[in-house]
């Protein structure tokens, strides 16, 4: 064990410390570092870890407004919810968005990352106009989309019928089954996905990579495929874990738009949770349930995405 | 500049005596906490109601706050109750019978019967509006809530359409539709006209969960007096309920109607405000809503220029469905007597009572409070409603489970996903899986 303790002081001043005084120092320093934790770890615990674990119990008891019966239920809470055709119809909607937003969302991210890189005049101009929808109250925006495609007044009927003269075409966006999904999706898109986070990892490719190619003749396509997505990989993974959580969780623009319908075909399975509990509280015990089988899902498939983005990542 | 020791003790002195006097002068009001849904603050001009109190009671100070509407907040605010003994607020105000039929169960509402007397006495009211809150309870404590402000359930239609489309006599007053096929040939023909270059919505019914199973109830009971079985479930087996979903069914496929309300609540009624709308299936306010909206002189609210929208009754003599957006006061509230005292002189005041009817057609409980308002047909027509046969909403513990659920099951109907055979055996066996438990089985 070395006797010597460096202190990295403006000066770069070496101390010789004794082994005991050290010890003593370090021991000093570790009950400081956990002194100054310990808020943290106690707000973390009582606010998080606290209800993460109630809620858990709470899947295998009763609940009403005046006592909790502990492990009374057993696994027939997870089998009642497994058995619900809400559900099902939920994990069906949640899996499949997710399925289309989180590809669309990173296309449309990178697509919009590669044009601001490339972009050289107004620079600053392109970067805010894109960003406004980010600075708008996503439930503003929300509102927006529902009075734009109102079927009887919104603008968007408005142009399909007297624009381009084909009333046929003027539909019930958010109401009709065939046409609920893929508007919720585009909606949703609306932003162009984690834009800021390509363009940061663009932004940090080395410029050479690009110039060493253009001397040996590279076109922009064999740019894109040999520099950018290869040097992006790890942006990339983080954008694609995000934007699935983000995805599996989706609830406001559900609860805005659509209040789950047509027919429950929009319930998220976040969405699912807040109508149970919003049922009265014999159903708490039941939400908590869902809410736990969602947990799993969703850290089963982050789990898979995360091992299926490092193996690639590992092979390249 | 040198300030001596003692004057800057002096200094802090005064101040600390000055704050403290502030202080304890703040401290000296009571403050009374109402809590309202959000959307009534401004329907029920609670600013207002707040002010006037606090003229009458220069010791109190009263503080508005809200909840969110629709059911949404109850079990939170009920819970608060229970695993606290406290209550953010003293009074509460909104949230249908059927929404706080958990709280009433549980035993967690002070008794309003205290002030049901000389004015107030039971028969002063109507009894549409205040038979729902009656619960079988021991002796003196039978009303747990009181309606502040209620509505019945019917069809409004928009007179200028009829107009246009023939449906008046010879003195051009519109011809009713009293049958459901009449209902249906009339949205039929509506829909073919159209206003701006756009075409007209002929019937425009309740598909979320704001009215819709309200819109079953007042279906059945218009023709067969009751929604409930001798035993107190839902009579799902009801022809005339089987009847009123068919109909909707025939609307909707035939593209008579519209179906905006299966994603936005307010489809209908905002439909029936542009002139877009030739008939919706709601509350009676939407009428009100819908003639300012209407109304020529845009600004002026009442409406001086007549009822653009009137209404017609369901099908049947049976009687409506009356519901009232409730007050109650929580055991567990700071204060009580203020609450109580509140609820008296501003919620059941001839003020508030006449206000919002006059201005968004919520109408007032008490019969006394029917000579101020205006003298016109919605009114008239509300009247008789309210002195024939009404019935309240459903009670159930599960009643929002059962509401949510009835929803679901009506747009996997009308959108074809399954039969009319099916939805009924769907409700049913959700029926058989929900908490019936009703008010009045546990007395308080």
């Amino acid at each position: 064990m070395s006797e010597t303790l460096v202190v990295s002081d403006p000066e770069n001043k070496v101390y010789k410390v004794p082994t005991k005084q050290r010890w003593y120092l370090e021991q000093r320093q570790s009950r400081f570092a956990l002194m100054l934790i310990l808020p943290s770890a106690l707000m973390i615990l009582l606010f998080i870890g606290y209800p993460v674990v109630y809620s858990f119990l709470l899947t295998f008891s009763q609940f009403n407004a005046h006592q909790v019966t502990w492990f009374s239920e057993g696994l027939s809470n997870y089998q009642k919810v497994l058995n619900d055709r809400a559900f099902g119809n939920a994990v069906r909607f949640t899996l499949l968005y997710t399925a289309v937003y989180v590809p669309l969302s990173v296309a449309f991210a990178l697509f919009v990352g590669v044009l601001l890189q490339q972009v050289k005049i107004g620079t600053a101009f392109f970067r805010s106009l894109l960003f406004l929808p980010s600075v708008i109250p996503i439930t503003m925006g929300l509102l927006m989309f529902q009075w734009v495609l109102d079927p009887n007044n919104g603008i968007f009927n408005h142009l399909i019928r007297d624009a381009l003269g084909r009333p046929d075409l003027a539909k019930n966006w958010l109401g009709s089954l065939d046409t609920v999904f893929g508007t919720l999706v585009a909606i949703t898109l609306w932003g162009f996905g984690p834009w800021i986070l390509m363009l940061a990892g663009l932004l940090a490719i080395p410029k050479d990579f690009y110039e060493a190619a253009r001397v040996d003749g590279a076109t922009h396509l064999q740019e894109f495929r040999f520099i950018t997505l290869p040097q992006l990989r790890n942006t990339l993974t983080v954008v694609i874990t995000l934007q699935m959580i983000k995805a599996l969780k989706i609830f406001v623009p559900i609860y805005i738009l659509t209040t789950g319908n047509p027919a429950g075909k929009t319930q998220s399975l976040y969405f699912l949770v807040s109508k149970k509990i919003n049922e009265g509280e014999q159903w708490y015990a039941y939400a908590s349930t869902v809410g736990w089988v969602f947990t799993f899902i969703v850290i089963i498939i982050t789990l898979l995405t995360t091992f299926f983005l490092r193996n690639r990542r590992d092979r390249v | 500049m040198k300030f001596s020791r003692f004057s800057l003790i002096f200094f802090f002195a005064i101040s600390l005596s000055l704050g403290l006097t502030g202080f304890s002068l703040a401290q000296d009001k009571t403050t009374l906490t109402v809590s309202v849904e959000a959307w009534m603050v401004d329907k029920y001009n609670m600013p207002e109601l707040e002010k006037r109190f606090e003229a009458n009671h220069p010791d109190v100070n009263v503080v508005v706050l809200t909840h969110e509407g629709n059911g949404v907040a109850y079990p939170g605010i009920f819970l608060e109750w229970s695993q606290t003994g406290k209550s953010t607020a003293d009074l509460y105000f909104g949230g249908l019978v059927s929404q706080i039929a958990p709280a009433i169960i549980d035993d967690q509402l002070i008794p309003l019967d205290g002030i049901l007397t000389d004015e107030l006495a039971p028969d002063k009211w109507i009894p549409g509006f205040l038979s729902p809150s009656y619960v079988e309870g021991a002796e003196g404590s039978h009303y747990p809530t009181l309606p502040g402000l209620g509505e019945t359930i019917n069809f409004q239609f928009n007179t200028n359409l009829f107009i246009q489309a023939g449906f008046v006599d010879a003195d051009a007053k519109p011809i009713l539709p009293t049958t459901y096929e009449q209902i249906h040939d009339y949205a039929c023909a509506l829909a073919k006209l159209e206003t701006n270059g756009q075409k007209i919505i002929g019937f425009e019914g309740e598909y979320n969960n704001n009215f819709a199973p309200d819109t079953w109830m007042a279906a059945v009971v218009a023709a067969e007096g009751t929604y409930l079985t001798k035993d107190g479930k839902i009579n799902w087996d009801s022809e005339a309920g089987k009847k009123w979903l068919a109909f909707q069914k025939q609307i909707v496929d035939k593209g008579c109607g519209g179906t905006t309300v299966f994603t936005d609540n307010n489809g209908a009624r905002n439909a029936l405000k542009a002139g877009q709308a030739a008939i919706i299936n709601a509350s009676n306010s939407r009428s009100s809503e819908g003639t300012n909206a209407l109304c020529k002189e845009q600004g002026t609210v009442p409406c001086p220029s007549g009822d653009i929208i009137q209404m017609f009754s369901y099908p049947g003599d049976g009687g409506t469905i009356a519901f009232s957006h409730q007050f109650y006061i929580p055991r567990v509230a700071a204060h009580a007597d203020l609450a109580l005292a509140f609820a008296r002189e501003a919620i059941l005041s001839k003020y508030a009572q006449t206000w919002s009817a006059t201005q968004f057609g919520k109408m007032p409980t008490l019969w006394a409070n029917y000579d101020a308002l205006p003298k016109d047909v919605n009114v008239d027509f509300i009247r008789t409603e309210l002195e024939g046969p009404t019935m309240g909403q459903w009670q159930f513990r599960d009643g929002q489970f059962l509401r949510n659920s009835y929803v679901e099951q009506l747009q996997l109907y009308l959108t074809g996903d399954q039969t009319l055979d099916e939805t009924i055996a769907a409700l049913k066996s959700i029926q058989d899986g929900a908490d019936l438990t009703v008010p009045g089985a546990k007395k308080p």
